[in-house]
């Protein structure tokens, strides 16, 4: 099913000497229970184009669908919020809350109870494969692969269908690449999100169901 | 859940937030301290500046000082003495100069007698003995009186103490050149009974004659008016001589006799301030209260009397009294006048019609205040027993015709009233006249040194308070930057997961303020407590009595009346405290603000190869 669609979309900035044109009419359409690779050298604009997916910007021309709205007419908080998570490289946790308090903060955010956001946050740290142990753990007493996991379990959390996950296993050994892709393949094979991964790692692409290449600011299959 | 992560997040940082907790606590207590102290300055300032006075007296210095011989006749030598001369009474108005910013303006005080014969009075000192005794006499073989001679006294014209004797020892001991006196003739004279020694060791007392029968009224230009029996001491009684202008002169004076001991002086003022002897505080309002600066200004018949001179006539305060003023004295206080032994002497009752002086002026005064005078002293700077102080402008007569001494400005009579703190500034103006022959005093009863004290204190306050808000400022500065700025990834992690902008805003700043809020509201309650505790032991070991003030007496109870020092108003602490939680939220705000300016995914897709 369509979840996200990129009609013509384009992006650009204005720096103090020249107009960059960071992405150049893509289109393309993702559907929930597909992984997706986009891949590209550095300054190819997949980084932008995730930006634009996740709702942190918005096209210059061009129109971002979400379940068939214009993501220009959505309250992009509330979409962030409810149907889209973003999983980063760097995992980007919150330093100072444990590893439940973490996964808790999307789920009371969209104004679920404590208690109750507590125990959905245990359910989705076991789903992801994390030890109950870690439940009271800061971030950086857990391991990368840890952390990576629970930024997953962070962003299943939300209750969306989208996870964007921008490099997320450049900071991970092999063995935990490896679990972080089965991870995000096993969230949009079984769990029906559409994830869209930016990779510069080619046995990541290849776990995906679709590889995008983008080449300056191009979609280029 | 945002103030509880918020809050979370900060605890979980706790050598940070101590030490935030800490040093906002520190910067409140010290703004606090700074701006009550600097509120307790100003307070203090403006309640001294209330209660304070400054004055000046002006003295017209002697010029002369003349070697001057008086005959005794009694010791058959002649006394050598100082007296000392002025020369013309220089007037008021060159007081009014460039610079001399007068509160009161100087004024040369007069004081009146207002005789009062339906009223008790403390009886002026008078001189020892019988006083003056006015009598007819006769000498039993011609003579000249300059020794020691027995004279007949015919008959007693006036005596306050009559005495049984015929004959008195008589000598016109002062009066090198005596005229003669003869055998069956008649005299009329004034006399007192003086004494003179006789040994080393004892006293005799003769009868020497006073010159009474002679006026010495003045000009308003203090012109002394001619008077032909000036210098007559005694003269011949002959057949119809009472019939006579002579006559009737020695009967207008035995008719004078007793008006001093129905008399009462009375100042004439622009203020009580100008009077020294409440200046000095030792004389105060016991009850009632002070003539009011309008009163004095309309000139309304209102009145001080003596609390002394009010107890034994029943008079309380509101009570009305007539006071018929007959005589002005342009030369010496009430209190210097009526408390030695030179009232009469000073000046004679009769003026140059050889006439007594007639009332020139006459109001009823309703008594406002009792004046209570303590210690005693025999200056011109003491209040006299039955003294009464009323308005100058209350007068709506002339005394011009009944001035009976005159002299120069003198520091008892004259004097004037500045704003507290400019002493140096007039005292330069002043110099700058080269009056050399008048002496200025000035007395601020120790306003300028307090003064400065108080600048002192006013300036360690402003040195704190501005000590308390750099401190303040840098704190907030410093955490916002390590709490907010610092934290810019935190925002971008919130934005990413949904979160508006203004719940950022609200998540960032919550804990954060809470610190604030805490830290400040100890910090201003300790501040409050120590400028509390220093304003108790200021005010505890030098508070300022001025039970005898002029300022303070209006609302004292019982003459008592305490200075205190001002004590730090609690409503400055809460804005202080208020003050520095506004300050924290608007800065929070604006560093968030450009934190929340950053992209989150730029911030968050930071990648680490």
């Amino acid at each position: 099913m369509e979840i996200l669609r990129a009609e013509q979309v384009h992006y650009s900035y204005q720096t103090k000497y020249q107009t960059i044109e960071a992405v150049r009419g893509v289109s393309y359409s993702f559907e929930t229970g597909n992984m997706y690779a986009i891949v590209g050298e550095s300054g190819s604009g997949k980084s932008t184009f995730l930006s634009l997916l996740a709702g942190l910007d918005l096209p210059t021309k061009g129109n971002v669908y979400v379940e068939g709205e214009d993501m220009a007419v959505l309250n992009r908080d509330s979409y962030r919020r409810e149907k889209a998570s973003v999983v980063y490289q760097s995992f980007n946790l919150f330093p100072l809350l444990t590893a439940q308090e973490n996964v808790m903060f999307p789920i009371e955010l969209k104004g679920t109870g404590k208690r109750e956001a507590a125990k959905k946050a245990a359910e989705l740290i076991e789903r992801v494969g994390l030890r109950e142990q870690v439940l009271y753990q800061f971030p950086q007493m857990m391991s990368g692969g840890e952390q990576q996991r629970l930024a997953i379990a962070r962003a299943m959390a939300a209750g969306g269908k989208i996870i964007l996950a921008d490099e997320p296993t450049g900071n991970l050994d092999s063995e935990n690449q490896q679990n972080i892709v089965q991870l995000l393949k096993e969230a949009a094979h079984t769990m029906e999100f559409a994830v869209i991964v930016i990779t510069h790692n080619p046995e990541v692409a290849a776990e995906a169901d679709y590889v995008l290449r983008m080449r300056d600011g191009k979609l280029i299959n | 859940m945002l103030l509880r992560n918020s809050i979370k997040q900060i605890m979980r940082t706790p050598v940070k937030t101590i030490l935030f907790l800490l040093l906002v606590t520190f910067a409140a207590a010290l703004s606090t301290v700074g701006i009550n102290l600097w509120q307790m300055s100003n307070s203090n300032m403006n309640d001294f500046e209330k209660v304070f006075t400054t004055i000046g007296t002006i003295e017209q210095k002697k010029s002369v000082l003349n070697k001057m011989e008086q005959w005794d006749a009694m010791e058959q030598t002649s006394r050598y003495y100082y007296g000392s001369k002025y020369n013309p009474p220089i007037p008021l108005s060159v007081l009014d100069f460039d610079g001399a910013n007068y509160i009161q303006k100087t004024e040369k005080r007069p004081f009146y007698g207002a005789y009062l014969p339906d009223y008790q009075l403390f009886p002026p000192d008078r001189n020892g003995g019988r006083g003056v005794i006015i009598v007819e006499f006769t000498v039993n073989e011609d003579c000249v009186p300059d020794h020691k001679i027995e004279i007949n006294i015919e008959k007693q014209i006036y005596t306050k103490y009559r005495f049984n004797t015929t004959t008195v020892w008589f000598c016109d001991r002062y009066n090198p050149n005596p005229d003669q006196l003869y055998a069956g003739k008649t005299y009329v004279m004034a006399m007192l009974e003086t004494p003179y020694r006789t040994n080393d060791t004892s006293y005799g007392y003769v009868y020497t004659p006073i010159e009474m029968i002679g006026s010495w009224q003045y000009s308003e230009e203090g012109e002394v008016l001619p008077d032909e029996m000036q210098g007559i001491l005694y003269e011949e009684v002959t057949e119809g001589f009472y019939e006579t202008e002579h006559g009737k002169r020695w009967l207008n004076l035995v008719e004078c006799m007793e008006l001093p001991y129905h008399t009462i002086p009375v100042t004439a003022t622009n203020s009580t301030n100008l009077l020294m002897p409440f200046y000095s505080g030792t004389s105060y309002i016991i009850t009632g209260e002070d003539i009011s600066e309008e009163e004095y200004a309309h000139g309304d018949k209102v009145c001080l009397v003596s609390n002394s001179f009010a107890r034994i006539n029943n008079l309380v305060v509101g009570d009305k009294i007539m006071l018929p003023l007959y005589y002005a004295n342009y030369r010496d206080s009430a209190g210097g006048a009526y408390r030695t032994s030179e009232v009469w002497a000073g000046f004679n009752m009769l003026n140059a019609k050889g006439e007594p002086y007639p009332v020139f002026y006459e109001a009823e005064y309703t008594i406002v205040g009792l004046v209570m005078t303590v210690g005693g002293g025999s200056s011109g700077y003491t209040m006299a027993k039955n003294e009464v102080i009323i308005p100058t402008k209350s007068i709506q007569a002339s005394d011009k015709d009944n001035i009976v001494a005159y002299g120069p400005m003198m520091g008892y009579t004259t004097s004037f009233q500045i704003p507290n703190g400019s002493m140096k500034e007039y005292k330069e103006a002043f110099q700058k006249l080269g009056l050399d022959e008048l002496e200025l005093r000035l007395y601020d009863k120790g306003y300028t040194e307090l003064r400065a004290g108080l600048d002192n204190i006013r300036s360690m306050a402003f040195i704190l308070l501005a000590a308390g808000v750099i401190a303040t400022v840098l704190i907030l500065v410093f955490f916002c930057n390590l709490f907010i700025t610092k934290q810019k990834k935190r925002t971008a992690i919130e934005r990413s997961l949904g979160m508006s902008k203004w719940k950022c805003t609200q998540s960032m700043i919550s804990g954060i303020l809470l610190i604030v809020l805490f830290g400040s509201l100890i910090g201003s309650l300790m501040g409050y407590l120590l400028t509390s505790t220093m304003a108790n032991v200021v005010s505890g070991s030098s508070s300022y009595d001025l039970t005898y003030t002029i300022g303070s007496v209006r609302n004292s109870v019982g003459g008592e009346t305490v200075a205190e020092y001002a004590y730090p108003a609690f409503s400055f602490s809460a804005i202080t405290c208020a003050i520095i939680i506004l300050f924290a939220f608007m800065l929070a705000l604006a560093v968030i603000a450009n934190n929340l300016r950053y992209e989150p995914l730029e911030l968050l897709s930071e990648k680490t190869e």
